[in-house]
């Protein structure tokens, strides 16, 4: 036997044997992970203990004349006994049957099934398909049909120009009719005409 | 006839802002179409003009109002003439009002009734048509 075919013979054998031996570290000596730190802060674990909260519910639905109103918030609490639930960042997207859209956004707000009545708090936006962007502190929607009221005074911008109204309704005259935005208790409106393309 | 009047004290400028303020505005969002109800005064300048109702006509193609539509009483103040008819519509970029519905226009002590009257803003000047009369107040001390 030559010199060559005895160091294949050899290699033959511990190639294999190294291969096992750094396959084996692979598992043997991993860094170890350490299972006490959870992603959740100790208050709001507490927190949770202490009541029950469901994150980003939402629900939707078709009204009789075919308006489809969609709810969502980010969390919400369900109200102690005959209060509503509590939501934080509740938006509800309502889409006409003519395919009008409009949007209701706010920080917080309260929806109370019973009453079948949900409340927009804090920073309130209304936007529209229409092109109205209108904001107001305060806004009780329906949540069975569109019709929404605010109860303090708006301010917004449109394709009528910049406006302010002492209060707002959002609902059709009959059902069936299209919906109308009616900004009432007196209302200023000022437009900006574009230079004339002359 | 017709009759060529001066109307307003100064030429008005159509790009100066447009003020409304009424008591309600009702916008339909199927149709966009939007309606100023109740007590309505419009400024612009050194025009003022109050109605019952203010329509507004809205041109999407060049995504600005192309005209405003009173109806019910309206009264047109500029400088020291008032115009009063029962219709007007005011269309911006032209600063043309053109008023139906048996118009009175006084100026100072003269009187001029007519069916209708074109006023332009920018130049100033009104035009009167149909069965106008006019009612001269003579000082005859």
């Amino acid at each position: 036997m030559d010199l060559y075919s005895r160091c294949v013979a050899l290699f033959k054998v511990l190639l294999p044997l190294a291969a096992l031996a750094i396959l084996a570290t692979l598992f043997l000596l991993s860094r170890g992970v350490d299972f006490t730190a959870t992603p959740f802060a100790q208050k709001d674990l507490a927190e949770r203990m202490r009541d029950q909260q469901i994150t980003a519910p939402y629900f939707s639905g078709v009204t009789p004349e075919g308006d489809e109103i969609m709810f969502k918030a980010g969390v919400v609490r369900p109200g102690s006994k005959g209060a509503p639930a509590e939501a934080d960042d509740l938006s509800a997207k309502i889409t006409l049957v003519d395919g009008a859209k409009i949007t209701l956004k706010s920080q917080k707000g309260s929806i109370d099934m019973r009453q079948d009545l949900a409340h927009f708090k804090g920073d309130v936006r209304i936007t529209t398909s229409t092109g109205y962007v209108v904001t107001t502190d305060q806004l009780d929607t329906a949540l069975s049909g569109v019709a929404a009221r605010t109860p303090g005074p708006v301010a917004g911008t449109g394709p009528l120009g910049d406006f302010t109204a002492g209060g707002m309704t959002l609902k059709s005259e009959t059902p069936g009719a299209s919906v109308h935005m009616h900004f009432n208790r007196g209302v200023r409106m000022i437009y900006h005409p574009q230079k004339p393309k002359d | 006839q017709g009759a060529n009047v001066a109307f307003g004290a100064i030429k008005a400028d159509p790009t100066l802002p447009v003020e409304v303020t009424a008591d309600s505005l009702d916008v339909d969002q199927q149709s966009g179409r939007a309606e100023y109800i109740g007590n309505v005064v419009v400024g612009q300048g050194e025009m003022r003009m109050s109605a019952d109702r203010l329509l507004v006509i809205f041109s999407d193609a060049v995504n600005a109002i192309e005209r405003l539509e009173a109806t019910g009483d309206v009264i047109l103040v500029s400088g020291p003439d008032a115009a009063e008819a029962q219709r007007a519509e005011y269309t911006i970029d032209s600063g043309v009002i053109v008023m139906t519905g048996d118009v009175l226009l006084t100026q100072g002590q003269n009187a001029l009734t007519s069916d209708s009257m074109t006023v332009n803003l920018t130049t100033g000047t009104a035009q009167m048509a149909g069965r106008v009369k006019t009612i001269l107040i003579t000082d005859d001390e």
